[in-house]
């Protein structure tokens, strides 16, 4: 139980009319700080309900989740927000940047939100997350004015920029070419080598896989190792 | 703090973004604004004017009257078309006393509502009259000249007379009436006349006299009160024509519009009328009159009334106008009354000179108002004992009020009489004189006479008038109650004591605060019920009737058209915020999954439509003093004779004031906080989990 993410006999239930679906099954992960994990599994087996829980975007229906020794479980909606707002940055498939913000401002969104830093701390944390995923040339352009590539880097820094202490990442290549896509895993495992970051991402991508430093397998909503 | 600026950089931007749909929502809420400020703005002025036209007319600020009368007091008017009861004050000395001691108060002045009708003399009567002075003044030349208009008098109503004869069954009398008509119009007349002028002027009186009916009725509205300060503390009112009645004196003075509307000539009147009908700004030609239809028929009619001149025409006067009217209709032919016949069947096209020619060449020769300043009126009324009694009064004067036209308006066009003439029509007795009259009665074994109706007056003719007669000559002992010609006796001057002590029916209240209008009621109620009064106190608006009670209705109207306008508003901007919630769903997912709480959500949502309530109500507000101002350089014409007691004047200026624009605001930013409830308590509910579903 020293793990940063500790799911144990996790399982999640969505109503479905009179009946529910059990998305997942009794899962039991233990994820490590500085961790590079790939959740890997077929469409529907459950990657992204696991995230979701372990994202603080959902509570269990059985079994406990505990994210860096907090226990999600009975916290309510605000506590869970303030959990994902200081423990938990967020990489998505679709990006899901603020269109009417640029990318400057995406990436200072969720510092505003903390209200901690100074805005001279806040200008210099951004722009170095800027410098880091090689857009400061771009900082002014809105998220239409970018590339894929280019948003999903946003979409990184954005969610490094708090230091977070987990990031998860939900197919973050699915919407990428599989050069882009490459880069950005790239990115990622650059990251987290040099700076200890811990990354959990779900995907499809056998070349994605390959660059994990741990591969959890899920089938029909239980983890098959 | 940071939060804060982050929520306005994105609701500023947001706002931006949905450009179309906060358009929509915008164009609402700049006509909300523009509606509200220009709708108070609009209401604030008109009680402004309404309260300077009213209060300084007639209402004052305060009006204190019975509070068991069986109707409201409607100073300017109300649906009872005069025969509302009031109530009566039995002695205004006692309440002004009263009223004295309240501190709110700066001045009482009596007053006393009550109607009155005048016969008007028909020309026969007058030309009878001007021959008795004549005779008087032993002028021959005048003599034959008004015995021979009585002659073509009589000769004009001798064909009547036939017709008259066809539809009646009192034979005797249509032969006596013959016979007397044919006495005066027979060659032979003026020498018997000359052998006993004042006998046959008597009997031409009695005779002859009643056989022309054309006397008309005159209704008017009286206001008994204290003359003098009645002027000084009404200062819109005007004398226009003669002077005030002089202090402790009794005396009528008339209301123009009255003057105008009643006791104008008909001829004149019918020429100011179709005049009207004319579009003054429209310089072609006009159909008004036309070939056919009610303009033209009434045309016609008139023209047949070509009498109304004729017989006010002295022979010199005659031959005066002839010339003048066969070289207007360039008509050689015909014979006067023919003449004035075709003059007075106008056309669109002759009108215009036509009516110069009656005011320039005929007016000067005819009586253009039946009564004038320096008159004596005979006013009647029926008293409240039910008797018609007759008071002969002196008309001093006549005013009108500023800024009304003339022949703009009747209500509130009281005559303005002394108040001991009013409590003489009103026919108050004291206990002192009900005993003395009891006891007259009793010698004299008098019947108790009722007057009747005003219908018996109208269409009995002779019945009523005779009971008048008779009741004269068995009253006539008594001063204070006096009938017909019998008033010579009557005491013209009087003491202000006996002014100010007996009944009125209302006392008009000026306050040392005009604005306080409220607090002024409440302590002058307060020290009339101390001191034992039945008496109930309304304010101007109350009190002027129909007119204050139409200006609330305005105010209600244009109440329930906003309220109407801003649930549709609601409703709308309601809709238009849950679509764009629903749209969004992505978008807020998003921000509650980066750490944004659910009520940073629900306020981004309200910062957002605020900001757009607030852009258009600065936009609506500013079209609206523009507007307002506009309006103010050019005037809201009163157009007809209601607005023009509403605006005291041709035109009202409406101004704003910042509470207009401030409601207006106001208003328009709750309409967008109700309508951004929903749709935020909607955004607050959208789970995070959405962002790792939604695509871009
Ligand atoms: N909100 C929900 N309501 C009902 N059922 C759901 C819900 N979310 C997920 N499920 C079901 O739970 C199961 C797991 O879904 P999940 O999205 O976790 O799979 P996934 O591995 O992420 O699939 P994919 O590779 O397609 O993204 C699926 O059968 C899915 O239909
Ligand atoms: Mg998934």
């Amino acid at each position: 139980m020293s793990g940063i993410v500790e799911l144990t006999k996790v399982t999640k239930d969505y109503p479905l009319g009179k009946l529910s679906v059990r998305a997942i099954d009794a899962v039991s992960i233990s994820i490590g700080k500085g961790e590079f994990t790939a959740i890997a599994g077929p469409s529907g087996s459950g990657k992204t309900t696991i995230l979701n829980m372990i994202g603080c975007m959902d509570v269990p229906t059985t079994g406990t989740v505990s994210i860096d020794g907090t226990i999600t479980n009975n916290l309510y909606d605000h506590a869970l927000t303030e959990l994902r707002l200081n423990r938990i940055g967020f990489i998505f498939q679709s990006f899901n940047l603020i269109n009417v913000l640029d990318a400057y401002q995406n990436i200072e969104f969720p510092l505003l939100l903390q209200g901690t830093l100074s805005g001279k701390a806040r200008k210099a944390r951004v722009n170095e997350m800027l410098e880091k995923v090689g857009l400061t040339k771009q900082s002014g352009q809105r998220p239409n004015e970018l590339s894929g590539g280019q948003r999903q880097r946003v979409a990184i820094a954005r969610a490094l920029v708090t230091n977070p202490a987990i990031v998860l990442a939900d197919e973050p290549t699915a919407n990428l070419d599989s050069t882009t896509g490459t880069a950005i895993v790239e990115l990622m495992r650059d990251l987290n080598k040099n700076e200890g970051i811990t990354f959990i991402f779900s995907t499809h991508d056998p070349k994605v896989m390959d660059r994990a430093t741990r591969l959890v397998m899920v089938a029909d909503g239980r983890v098959v190792e | 703090m940071s939060a804060l600026i982050l929520m306005v950089r994105l609701a500023v931007r947001n706002v931006r973004a949905h450009l179309i749909k906060n358009l929509v929502i915008g164009v609402i809420l700049v006509f909300g604004t523009f509606v509200v400020v220009t709708g108070a703005a609009m209401i604030d002025s008109l009680d402004v004017v309404m309260r300077r036209s009213i209060t300084t007319s007639v209402t004052a600020d305060v009006q204190v009257y019975d509070a068991n009368a069986r109707d409201p007091l409607a100073l300017l008017g109300d649906m009872n078309f005069g025969g509302s009861d009031n109530g009566e004050v039995a002695d205004y000395r006692t309440v002004r006393d009263v009223l004295a001691a309240v501190p709110e108060v700066r001045t009482t002045l009596p007053m006393g509502l009550g109607n009155a009708t005048v016969f008007g003399a028909n020309e026969l009567d007058r030309t009878l009259d001007s021959l008795r002075e004549a005779e008087e003044a032993g002028d021959p030349a005048k003599v034959a000249m008004l015995v021979d208009r009585i002659r073509r008098i009589a000769g004009d109503l001798r064909p009547e007379l036939e017709r008259v004869d066809n539809i009646t069954n009192d034979t005797e009398r249509v032969a006596e009436s013959r016979a007397a008509l044919d006495r005066v119009i027979a060659e032979t007349f003026p020498a018997e006349y000359a052998l006993s002028p004042v006998p046959t002027i008597d009997w031409m009186d009695n005779a002859v006299a009643p056989l022309a009916t054309d006397g008309r009725l005159a209704y008017f509205r009286l206001l008994g009160t204290d003359l003098p300060a009645f002027q000084e503390n009404f200062p819109r009112m005007q004398i226009t024509r003669g002077t005030g009645v002089p202090a402790n004196e009794r005396g009528i003075i008339l209301n123009e519009s009255m003057v105008e509307q009643w006791l104008k000539h008909p001829i004149a009147r019918e020429f100011d009328a179709i005049e009207k009908l004319y579009d003054p700004e429209d310089d072609g030609p006009q159909e008004v009159i036309g070939e056919s239809g009610t303009i033209y028929d009434r045309v016609q009619r008139t023209s047949r009334q070509y009498r109304r001149i004729l017989y006010q025409l002295d022979t010199e006067e005659i031959a005066v106008l002839e010339p003048k009217l066969r070289a207007l209709l360039a008509d050689q032919s015909t014979d006067m009354p023919g003449l004035l016949k075709a003059y007075l069947a106008v056309s669109d096209e002759n009108f215009a000179t036509r009516k110069a020619f009656f005011y320039t060449e005929i007016a000067p020769l005819v009586r253009l108002y039946d009564i004038n300043v320096g008159d004596t009126l005979p006013l009647r009324a029926f008293t409240k004992s039910g008797y018609l009694k007759s008071l002969n009064v002196k008309v001093y004067g006549v005013y009108s009020y500023t800024g009304v036209a003339k022949d703009d308006s009747a209500a509130g066009a009281y005559c303005l009489v002394d108040m001991l003439t009013f409590r003489d029509l009103y026919g108050k007795m004291t206990d002192a004189q009900r005993a003395e009259l009891h006891d007259i009665k009793a010698a004299v074994g008098a019947v108790e006479l009722s007057g009747g109706t005003i219908e018996d007056q109208l269409f009995g003719g002779g019945s009523a008038l005779e009971a008048e007669v008779a009741t004269t000559s068995t009253l006539a002992a008594l001063d204070d109650v006096s009938f017909g010609r019998a008033d010579a006796r009557v005491q013209q001057t009087f003491t202000q004591d006996q002014m100010e002590s007996g009944v009125v029916t209302n006392i008009a209240i000026f306050l040392k605060d005009p604005d306080a209008s409220e607090a002024g009621i409440a302590a002058i109620l307060a020290a009339t019920d101390a001191a034992g009064l039945t008496l109930t106190a309304v304010g101007w608006k109350t009190a002027s009737g129909f007119i204050g009670q139409a200006a609330m209705m305005i105010q209600l109207v244009l109440f329930v058209a906003v309220l109407v306008l801003f649930l549709v508003a609601i409703v709308i901007i309601n809709i238009a915020l849950v679509l764009a919630t629903l749209e969004r769903t992505a978008e807020i997912g998003t921000m509650r999954a980066l750490g944004a709480q659910a009520r940073f959500v629900t306020l981004l949502l309200v910062v957002e439509s605020q900001l757009v309530g607030l852009v258009s109500a600065v936009f609506g507000g500013g079209l609206a003093i523009g507007f307002v101002n506009w309006l103010n350089d050019f005037g809201v014409p009163a157009d007809n004779d209601f607005l023009s007691i509403l605006f005291g004047g041709k035109a009202m200026y409406p101004e704003w004031r910042p509470e207009n624009v401030a409601l207006g605001v106001g208003l328009v930013l709750a309409v967008s906080f109700v309508a951004t409830i929903y749709p935020a308590i909607l955004a607050a509910r959208v789970p995070p989990v959405v962002a790792l579903q939604g695509k871009e």
